[in-house]
């Protein structure tokens, strides 16, 4: 017999085999996993929680230095509409008070709330990436839309059991000639809060566990962040550079375009001081690389690449 | 959704990410995904039952200790093979129990007889430890040679002769059979 068809017999005969797990072996597992420690479970809970903490106390550090930095500088307090940004320090900019309002108006979160959405519980999950995007010019190649912008407001929606977060986002510079300066356009990610109930739903947790009505009525006005690979979303006054694709089809938009981040994260890169950097998955360095540079290595880099392509 | 995230989205690695973070729920039903493809492997290593409740016990303790450093939560099956193959090679250095073809022949002279009434695991589980294991991890977790070298710490050079050498006895002992 051919050696490829006698292994391919062979598979199939496996795949026919039936084998019982011993019940006996099945009572073990139970048993063992029973007596597991729970001290594991506070010291991913620190890890986890840890890293939010340092970087709430980054950003608390930063916030600090910026309103010190106001104090000191006297002309920026007696303006009434806009405070220049430092270059070294991120701060608050109202750019355009009635679009803020306007945005609040329809539900958009405009301040950042990390002090409430901190004590929130997480959802994360994780998936594997079918595209890594490993360097500018694959961002560059893919993207319908390249811009530097600065996100005005955000909010969450759920659509096809996933939650999301939608950022109006105004225009600083965009780099492929599909926007202007001072637009303001609609970006979408992977991530955001929604309901414990909407969970239960999308898992089919209430079937598995048999849950409660009362349990399920209570989960509706439990709110939890969900995370894609714990990629952090766009905070309302962040500062971005973003490689995004019109998604609009995809989530029935009749009212204006919908453009979503490359690769969930990826195509996110939040400028910090002046430095770009994109949200990067623990263990995955030697695979999926940072491109953290600086701000005007950025955009000089994103010109070259768009110019020779 | 799949195109616009650029992902998949299997319920394992969500049961993954929720065992990492201490929920023992989820890590049972990682267990209990992968316990057939465990009992396999460490039947056919260490044939006795009382061993392989002990490699489960070692396996499962250590799987979960160290799945908190699982860097990659996609090779999550690929990693605890792994600590079940090494936790059985440690129970056999303790036993020091070595199997080898004659000896299970002659053990059991019925089954000369009775090939008919034999699975093929059993066959497979008569092959020698080295042949047996590349066996067990191709042909029944359909693993591909390059993954079962890096479990066995072999290169994948050796795996592809071992498993041309198993198939050829397979073959012979089964060729009838298929």
């Amino acid at each position: 017999m051919k050696n490829k068809v006698f292994e391919n017999r062979l598979r199939e005969k496996i795949k026919s085999e039936g084998t019982d797990f011993p019940p006996k072996l099945d009572e073990k597992i139970k048993f063992v996993i029973s007596k597991l420690p729970e001290r594991q479970k506070k010291v991913l809970l620190w890890a986890r929680y840890g890293k939010l903490a340092v970087s709430l106390a980054l950003f608390l550090c930063i916030s600090i230095v910026g309103i010190t930095s106001f104090n000191l500088n006297g002309d920026s307090l007696k303006k009434n509409t806009e405070y220049k940004v430092d270059n070294d320090i991120q701060v608050n900019k109202i750019s355009d008070n009635s679009v803020i309002e306007n945005l609040k108006a329809e539900g958009y979160v405009v301040e950042n709330d990390s002090e409430k959405e901190r004590n929130m519980k997480i959802v994360s999950s994780t998936a594997n990436s079918t595209k890594l995007y490993r360097s500018l010019e694959e961002l560059v190649k893919e993207s319908d839309m390249i811009i530097e912008g600065e996100v005005l407001g955000i909010s969450y929606f759920d659509n096809n059991t996933a939650t999301w977060t939608k950022s109006k986002v105004k225009v600083i510079k965009s780099y492929n000639n599909k926007a202007k300066e001072g637009d303001i356009l609609t970006f979408v990610e992977a991530g955001g809060i929604t309901t414990q109930y909407n969970i239960i739903k999308y898992n089919h947790i209430d079937e598995k566990f048999n849950m409660s009505n009362e349990e399920i009525e209570k989960a509706k006005s439990l709110k939890v962040k969900t995370l894609f690979q714990d990629a952090p979303y766009m905070q309302p006054n962040e500062k971005v550079f973003l490689f995004s694709k019109d998604e609009t089809d995809f989530f029935g938009s009749t009212t204006e375009k919908y453009y979503a981040i490359l690769g969930c994260y990826q195509g996110k890169f939040t400028i910090l001081g002046e430095t770009a950097e994109r949200y990067m998955q623990q263990g995955y360095g030697d695979v999926f690389p940072s491109l953290k540079m600086s701000k005007k290595d950025m955009d000089k880099r994103i010109d070259e690449i768009i110019g020779n392509m | 959704m799949n195109s616009i995230l650029g992902l998949m989205k299997p319920r394992i690695l969500l049961n993954i990410e929720s065992a990492k973070n201490g929920d023992k729920v989820a890590f049972e039903k990682l267990i209990n995904e992968n316990k057939m493809s465990l009992y396999k492997i460490a039947m056919g290593i260490l044939k006795d039952y009382q061993d392989v409740e002990d490699a489960f016990q070692e396996t499962i303790i250590k799987a979960y200790k160290g799945i908190v450093h699982l860097k990659k939560n996609e090779y999550f099956k690929t990693w605890i093979i792994r600590i079940m193959i090494n936790e059985c090679y440690k129970i056999l250095k303790i036993n020091k129990k070595m199997l080898y073809i004659e000896d299970v022949e002659s053990e059991d002279s019925e089954t000369d007889n009775n090939l008919n009434k034999i699975e093929v695991f059993e066959i497979v589980n008569s092959l020698e430890d080295d042949l047996k294991i590349v066996t067990l991890l191709y042909f029944y977790e359909d693993l591909p040679q390059k993954e079962i070298a890096k479990i066995l710490h072999i290169p994948p050079g050796t795996v592809r002769s071992r498993l041309f050498r198993a198939k050829e006895k397979l073959r012979l002992l089964l060729e009838y059979k298929l």
